[in-house]
This record gives C-alpha cells, sequence and structure tokens, in this order.
C-alpha cells in the first residue's frame, strides 16, 4: 500500500503557472523530502497535499485513498508548520488536545493521548505555559506534539527548523529522525536545506520550477545528478559546471570551453543525438585534488586565487585555462594565493549533460 | 530629537492647553448659583451640588444618560456583530472584488451626513421610526460600521496566516475558525472598534437632533445642546451635564488610550 | 478554495453592505434625485431638472455660506496640522508619564463636540466667561462680547475646533511617525545633523504621506461641521459663522424645502468627494507604494 501517490499535479494561480505535472510516490512509513530553493512550488506541492490549496489538475491519494475532495481536516494528516502556529491564547495542553477536541474525542482519549506524546517528546512539564513563554526549540516540539498527538497517517513538515538556529537546527534535525523511526509514520517534508534533505529523507524529490528535476535516494542523487540543476544544487560548495561544447570521436569525446579541452573515453554514442554540440561539464570540488596524480586522472596546471580555510577542511579557488575551478581538499596546501599549482581528477569523477541530461561515462 | 527644556516645555503646553478649558467647566459645575453669575468670575468653587442636583431633578439628566447608554450600547453591539464576520471574510477569505467593497466603505465614511439627512428622515418616517431609539441606532450602525470593519480588517490581516491552515487542519469550519482562534486573538481590536463606535454614538449630534424631536427619546448631546433656563442660560446645569456626559468618556481614554491610538491610525493610515 | 467557503464569505460580508447601502449609498443617491425637483408652486413636487443647481449658483446666502465654510476649512485644518505635528513629536518621545501626557491630549478629541461646543461658549461669554476674566481680570467694562463680532465668532469656532481635534491630527501624524526607524536619525546624527535639520531633512519629508492623510481627513471632517455652530452661534451674528452644513440643515428642516435643501446637500457632497479624490490623485501614489506588498 503507498502512503501518498501524487499523480500529474498542475497548478496555476491566475496566470502564473507553479506546478507542472508533478508526479510522486511515498511507500508506508517512507521520509520523502521535497528540495528546492525557494519559489520551486515545493511549498504549494505540500499544501495541495494538506488540502489547504486545491489542484488544478492532477489528484492525490493518501493510503490509497483519493483525497481531492476531501476538506484538510479529513485527509487524516498532520502538519507542522513553518512558523509554528501555535495558538497563542492556548497553553501547551490546550494547543494539543485542541484537534482531538474539535474531534469530540472523548477526554480519556484526549488525556491518554496528551501524556503520550508529552512524554515521547520529553515536553511534559511546559504543559501549562503559553506559546510565548517558550524558546524556540520548544515551541518547534510543541507544534510537533500537536502533529503527533492526532496520529495522523501522514505528516506534513513545511521547513519547520528554518526558524532555529544552527545548533538548534542540528539537534532537532537528530532528534526528528528518532522520532520518525519510532512512529513509522509516511512523512513529507518541505525544506530549501540540502544538509537537512540529505541526513533525514529516504527518498528526495528536488524541485525547480515547479517541476520535480530528479527523485531518487540521497546517495543516488548526490553521485548520479541526472542533469545541470540537480548536480549545481546538491553539494557544498557546488559542483563545477563548464558549459561548452562537445564532438564525437570513435572512442572518446571531445569536450571544449574557452582553452579548456578534456577528452573523456566515451562508448555510449547511441545515446548522443548528433556528432557535436553542447554540453556541459561537471567535477564535484572534493573530487578535485592536488596530490600527484595516479592513473587515468586528468591533470590541468592553474593559478590559486582564494583559500578557505575551513579547520576541517579547505577549500580553494583556482583559475585554470581561463575558468573558474573550486576543490575541497585537505588544510595544509603548500602553495599560496597567486601560485601556480596543478590540479587532477580522476576521468571516472566527471560529469557529463547533454540536453539537460545525464550521459553515462565508464565507471572505470 | 532630544531637545529636553523644549519637549518640556511642548508637553506642558499639550497638557495644559488639553485640560484647563475642562477644568474650568468642571469647576464651575461645582459652583453655586451666585458664583458662576460673579462679574468677574471667581476661579474656586465652594464645592457645591446644587447644579447637579437641579440637572437631575429638574432638566432630567439621568433620563437623557438613559437615553444615550441604550443608543450608543445599541449599536456598538449591532456594529460588533456586523463588522466581525465582514472584516474576517474581507481579511481572510477570497473574495473577488474585496479590495472594492474596502475602498467603497471609506468612501461612505466620509460622506457628509446632510446627504444622507433627508432620505434617512423620510425612510424612518414610512418605517415609524422616528422618536424611537432604534430609528437612530440603524443610521448609527451604516454610519459607524466602515471605521469598524476597517480597523477589524487590519487586525484580522495581522494575525498570521497558518494559524487558521493550523485550525482548518485541526477540523475547524469557517465559523469555528472565527470564533475558537481569531476572536480570542483579535480581542484588542475588538475592544478598540468598540470603544470608537461607542464614542461615535455617545457624541453624536446631528442625526440625533433631526430624528429625536421628543425629549423622552432625546440623547445627551441633544439635551446638553437645547438646555434652556426661564430667564437665562443655566450655565451650571449645562456644566454638570457636561462633566456626566464626559467622566465615562475620560475613564474610557485613560484605560485603553494605548488601543484608541492603535486603532485610529489603522483606520486612517492604512486607508 | 471550494464553493461552500466562497458563499461563506459573502454570508459574512452581506449584513454589513446591506447596512451601508440601505442607510449611506441608498440615501445619498436619493438626495440627488430629490434635488431635481421644487417644491414650488406645490402641493407635488414637480421636476425641475437641474433649477435647483441654477437657484444655487445666483443664491447669495449660499454663497456666503461656501466662503465662511471654505475659510473655516482652510484656517482650521492648517493650524490643526501644525499643532498636531508639534503634539505628535511630544508624545513620540520617550519619556516619564508619556502614557498620561497622551490620555491627556486624547480628551478633548473623546469630548462629546457639543460639550466642547458649549464649554467655548462659556468660555467666551461676555460677562462669566474665563477667558475675558484672564485677559482683563477686574476691568469689567473692558470685557469683550467675543461671540457678538462677526469676525470674533468666526475666531471662536476655528478655535473650538482646533482645540478639539488638533489631538486626532496629532494621532495620524504620531503613527507616521513611527513607521521611521531609529537609524535613519542616527545615520543623520553622524552626518552631524543639527535637530532642526533632522526634523526638515528627514522627519518631515518621510511623514508626508501621514501629513496627507491627516489633512484628508481633516478636511473632509471640516466640511461637514455642524454641532459646533448650532450649539456656539446658530450661524451669526448675522450670517457670519453659517457653514453650509447648517444652511443645509435649515433650508431642509427650519424652512422644510426638501429639494433645495437637498441641492445644497449634493453640492457638499460633490465639493468633498471631489478634494477627496484630488488630495488621494496627489498623495495616493505615495501611499501606495509605502505598502509593503
Amino acid at each position: 500500500m503507498t502512503g501518498l501517490a501524487l499523480r500529474h499535479i498542475g497548478k496555476t494561480f491566475g496566470q502564473t503557472r507553479v506546478l507542472h505535472d508533478v508526479s510522486l510516490e511515498a511507500g508506508d512509513g517512507e521520509f520523502v523530502v521535497l528540495l528546492g530553493p525557494s519559489g520551486c512550488g515545493k511549498s504549494t506541492l505540500l499544501r495541495i497535499i494538506a488540502g489547504l490549496e486545491r489542484q488544478t489538475g492532477g489528484s492525490v491519494s493518501i493510503g490509497g485513498r483519493c483525497v481531492d475532495d476531501v476538506p484538510p481536516s479529513e485527509r487524516d494528516i498532520a502538519m507542522v508548520f513553518q512558523h509554528y502556529a501555535l495558538y497563542p491564547h492556548f497553553t501547551v495542553r490546550e494547543n494539543l488536545a485542541f484537534g482531538l477536541k474539535i474531534r469530540r474525542e472523548p477526554t480519556p482519549v484526549i488525556e491518554e493521548r496528551l501524556a503520550e506524546t508529552a512524554s515521547l517528546l520529553d515536553i511534559d512539564n511546559l504543559l501549562d505555559r503559553r506559546p510565548k513563554e517558550l524558546s524556540g526549540g520548544q515551541r518547534q516540539r510543541v507544534a510537533m506534539g500537536r502533529a503527533i498527538v492526532r496520529k495522523p497517517a501522514l505528516f506534513l513538515f513545511d521547513e519547520p527548523l528554518s526558524n532555529l538556529d544552527a545548533r538548534l537546527r542540528a539537534s532537532m534535525r537528530v532528534e526528528l529522525k528518532k522520532l520518525h523511526r519510532r512512529l513509522g509514520t509516511t512523512m513529507v517534508y518541505v525544506t530549501h536545506d540540502q544538509a537537512e534533505a540529505m541526513t533525514l529523507g529516504h527518498t528526495i524529490a528536488i524541485m525547480n520550477h515547479g517541476r520535480i528535476q530528479q527523485t531518487g535516494r540521497p546517495d543516488r542523487i548526490y553521485q548520479e545528478p541526472g542533469n545541470p540543476f540537480v548536480a549545481g544544487f546538491i553539494g557544498n560548495p557546488p559542483m563545477n559546471l563548464f558549459e561548452g561544447s562537445y564532438r564525437l570521436h570513435p572512442r572518446d569525446l571531445e569536450f571544449r570551453v574557452g582553452d579548456l579541452t578534456v577528452r573523456i573515453p566515451f562508448q555510449a554514442h547511441d545515446l548522443v543525438g548528433t556528432e557535436s554540440g553542447t554540453a556541459t561539464l561537471g567535477i564535484r570540488p572534493e573530487d578535485v585534488t592536488f596530490d600527484p596524480p595516479g592513473p587515468r586522472h586528468v591533470a590541468i596546471a592553474g593559478t590559486i586565487d582564494l583559500i578557505e580555510n575551513l579547520g576541517g577542511d579547505a577549500v580553494v579557488y583556482l583559475t585554470v585555462k581561463g575558468q573558474s575551478l573550486a576543490a575541497r581538499t585537505v588544510p595544509g596546501l603548500r602553495q599560496h594565493a597567486g601560485e601556480s599549482v596543478t590540479a587532477h581528477w580522476p576521468m571516472n569523477a566527471l560529469h557529463l549533460f547533454i540536453n539537460e541530461h545525464r550521459v553515462p561515462l565508464p565507471s572505470s | 530629537m532630544t531637545n529636553r527644556p523644549a519637549l518640556l516645555g511642548g508637553m506642558l503646553l499639550a497638557v495644559l492647553g488639553s485640560l484647563c478649558p475642562f477644568l474650568w467647566f468642571v469647576l464651575t459645575s461645582f459652583k453655586s448659583q451666585i458664583q458662576v453669575e460673579a462679574i468677574p468670575p471667581t476661579w474656586w468653587p465652594d464645592g457645591s451640588l446644587a447644579f447637579y442636583t437641579s440637572a437631575l431633578v429638574e432638566h432630567r439628566l439621568f433620563h437623557y444618560v438613559r437615553n444615550s447608554v441604550v443608543v450608543a450600547g445599541a449599536t456598538t453591539i449591532i456594529v460588533l456583530a456586523v463588522a466581525t464576520p465582514a472584516a474576517y471574510a474581507l481579511a481572510r477569505l477570497r473574495l473577488p472584488g474585496k479590495a472594492w467593497i474596502l475602498g467603497g466603505l471609506l468612501c461612505v465614511a466620509m460622506f457628509p451626513p446632510i446627504v444622507m439627512a433627508g432620505p434617512v428622515w423620510q425612510i424612518l418616517e414610512r418605517l415609524g421610526g422616528l422618536n424611537t431609539h432604534w430609528g437612530l441606532v440603524l443610521p448609527y450602525v451604516s454610519l459607524s460600521l466602515p471605521l469598524a470593519v476597517w480597523i477589524l480588517t487590519v487586525f484580522f490581516q495581522e494575525l498570521p496566516f497558518e494559524l487558521e491552515e493550523a485550525a482548518r487542519i485541526d477540523g475547524c469550519t469557517t465559523w469555528q475558525t472565527l470564533s475558537k482562534v481569531l476572536l480570542p486573538l483579535a480581542t484588542p481590536g475588538l475592544f478598540t472598534a468598540a470603544i470608537l463606535t461607542f464614542i461615535y454614538a455617545w457624541n453624536e449630534f446631528f442625526f440625533a437632533l433631526l430624528i429625536l424631536t421628543n425629549p423622552d427619546q432625546q440623547t445627551l448631546p441633544v439635551g446638553i445642546a437645547l438646555f434652556q433656563g426661564e430667564f437665562t442660560m443655566p450655565w451650571g446645569e449645562i456644566a454638570a451635564a457636561s462633566v456626566v456626559a464626559t467622566l465615562p468618556l475620560i475613564i474610557v481614554v485613560l484605560l485603553f488610550q494605548r488601543g484608541i491610538i492603535n486603532g485610529l491610525s489603522a483606520g486612517a493610515v492604512k486607508g | 478554495m471550494s464553493p461552500a467557503r466562497g458563499t461563506t464569505g459573502w454570508g459574512m460580508v452581506l449584513p454589513a453592505l446591506a447596512f451601508v447601502a440601505f442607510f449611506s449609498l441608498y440615501p445619498a443617491i436619493d438626495s440627488f434625485l430629490l434635488s431635481l425637483y421644487s417644491e414650488f408652486p406645490g402641493p407635488e413636487p414637480a421636476f425641475i431638472g437641474f433649477g435647483n443647481y441654477a437657484e444655487l449658483v445666483q443664491d447669495p446666502v449660499a454663497h456666503q455660506a461656501f466662503i465662511v465654510t471654505l475659510g473655516f476649512v482652510l484656517l482650521s485644518t492648517t493650524l490643526e496640522l501644525v499643532l498636531g505635528t508639534g503634539l505628535a513629536l511630544v508624545i513620540h518621545e520617550r519619556f516619564m508619564g508619556r502614557g498620561v501626557v497622551r490620555a491627556a491630549v486624547l480628551i478633548p478629541w473623546a469630548i462629546p463636540t457639543v460639550v466642547a461646543s458649549q464649554m467655548w461658549r462659556f468660555l467666551l461669554n461676555d460677562q462669566y466667561g474665563a477667558v475675558n476674566a484672564i485677559l482683563f481680570g477686574d476691568r469689567v467694562d473692558a470685557y469683550v462680547p467675543w461671540l457678538a463680532d462677526p469676525w470674533m465668532a468666526f475666531g471662536a469656532i476655528v478655535l473650538a475646533d482646533v482645540w478639539k481635534t488638533s489631538s486626532f491630527a496629532g494621532l495620524l501624524i504620531l503613527a507616521g511617525l513611527q513607521v521611521i526607524p531609529d537609524e535613519t536619525y542616527d545615520a543623520a546624527r553622524i552626518d552631524g545633523a543639527t535637530a532642526w535639520q533632522r526634523f526638515w531633512h528627514i522627519t518631515f519629508p518621510l511623514l508626508k504621506p501621514a501629513l496627507l492623510t491627516a489633512l484628508l481627513f481633516r478636511t473632509i471632517d471640516a466640511f461637514r461641521v455642524f454641532d459646533l455652530v448650532f450649539v456656539m452661534t446658530q450661524g451669526g451674528p448675522g450670517d457670519a459663522t453659517q457653514v453650509i452644513q447648517f444652511y443645509g440643515y435649515k433650508t431642509l428642516f427650519t424652512e422644510g424645502r426638501v429639494g433645495y435643501g437637498t441641492t445644497i446637500s449634493v453640492t457638499v457632497f460633490v465639493a468633498t468627494a471631489m478634494l477627496s479624490l484630488f488630495y488621494i490623485r496627489t498623495a495616493g501614489s505615495k501611499l501606495l507604494q509605502r505598502e509593503p506588498a
């Protein structure tokens, strides 16, 4: 059984089309993250799942049931909002109980669920406070408690950690992961933070301009980004992307951007329509090294522009044949800014995109 | 600007200028008839309550107060009951043309009363509303609705949208969302709208003068404006009645000045 | 949203709209229709088109009333804006007892206009009034009958109006002051601007939208001045303080000339509407720019 299925969802606001034919499935108990830059439509998609917005096309099913004409309160969902949306005039206890009371659950059930949830989230001692007497992290817990207490079939999170400071965000991320393991409920989580997406999600759906760009396991998306947008969006610092032209040769492919030419062993000629054209070549900063080159490495001389020392590692920005290139490496490089250096990378770490699509390269 | 002496001077001037004229009227109300008619005037009253008793007994002051309480109270209750849902819908629900409704209300609030006076009088004559309290309450409600709707709309707009979505997911209907979640949070706004409406209805003179010609129904402003003595102006009684008419307002202002200031600027600046 | 929500929405707005339509909008329109009829020769009113308006253009009393009203509006709003700005600057400062000062300043606004009118009438009384006592003390023969002199009486209603409503103008201006961030002043101070320069180059330009709003509200309100005149002077002495709304009231309700009375009222209405439009056209663009989204 599926937890959630979105089929060909489209949405327009007036003249503006914000979602194009979005399809996505989440298995029962799966943690799906919708990741994308602001304005990509991820929050709208979440609100359509919740029933707060009505899609202009396509359908939503939750737990195998089509919910297109079901109001939010009857979709068996709970939502944690970006700004928590705690009712300021209620105590924590009343906030948690409100949804159950509106549904006319019997008092003993409410009491029991409340106690259960409060101890699960460790907010027992906060029950009689009002939201404004709570810290940011405590509010966050109460907001989650309000969702949990309802025992929904599906949890929806709208950037729930974005209002916390960096330290608290990291620890809440861990707690959220534990919570999901204990509850085992399907969750859909919207964020623009790739670290949250990579750590929390079983599946990540990357969105841009109202379309899903790629769906998959976090490591797959990192290792095999399906298009230049995903390649540039995932990873920190982002992947180096060169937009240039290619020409096919019998055994390899020649990529050219300005003065930089790279010849890549290539066999998948049938996947590329024409002999030559435009292409994007990518290399992750963490794949660029300054150690002595190994076999099947590309080596290029360049000049260091700037070194950012981050403690655990360092990011080196250099110029190679007129192109800028970032490299992530261990600190302690002998050369300094302004000096020349040889950068190189293994041939199989390259990512090639033709017509906005990934073209597989031989793996070793 | 931290020019302390100038600030202090300005403050003193503002307070004295605002209060002194009325203070003189208050003092007058506690004088005796002889003191009021002294030339040149005496400043300090001998603390007589004669004018208050005379205003109550001979000029039926209590009766005017009661009429004003009924009219202003009824107006306030009806305005709140009508304006609150309207403001909620205008602030939150998707209604086509709601910008036009809000703009239109503001325009109507600017109509000079006299342009409505004749036809309103005729309508009330036909409905049998002349010389009745409800006949005065109807135009009062209509005239104070625009400001109340504006104040409340601004208030509802400032409440976070997420709260309502949370309420919807929790299973509230539109009316439940309004009554259980938004109204408790909008209490300051309701209060401000109520106070401003009450003050308006308590002070209004023009329509009251037209609609209530029978002294039995007249409100305080009409009573005070038409106070007549047998031979001379009954200044002492007028002063006493004025103090009675103003005292509740002064208390309200002292208690709720912050809300009033915010409400007035919400109605005006965002308009 | 679903259609059900739409209907709920209209259901919520409808009572308010009904009230306003029935007791404000319809009467205003009806006034215009009534103004097209004459009660002469009677008994049934006769349709005379814009005949009443033609009469109004010729009516010297109406001319006088318009001039008095215009003078009243110009003088009182100017004074109120100046005093209101001063008041706003004072209340905006942070000091001990600011709440008390704010409340004190609000009291004239809360006092019923009728009470304020009686109060000023008594203050300006030729025999028992405090104003004469303060100015002339024991020299009783120097006492001035303020309200008996045309110019003084006009001055008196302006004074009473300014006293009563400067604080309202002040509140609107205060709201404008409060949106000017403190940082702007700090920056100006670092740039070496004096207190006066800060007012003239920063406060005043940033305050313009609020000043225009206050001007709009005060002008419209001053145009419909009635209570003050009714209580303090009854339009006298002569026609010196007969403002247009008072003249309209007398024509409509004392003389019972419905057609001509509504003609006056519609003219007042059109005058205020045009004035509002003019203000909104000049100020509106700026006000809209201030709106965040």
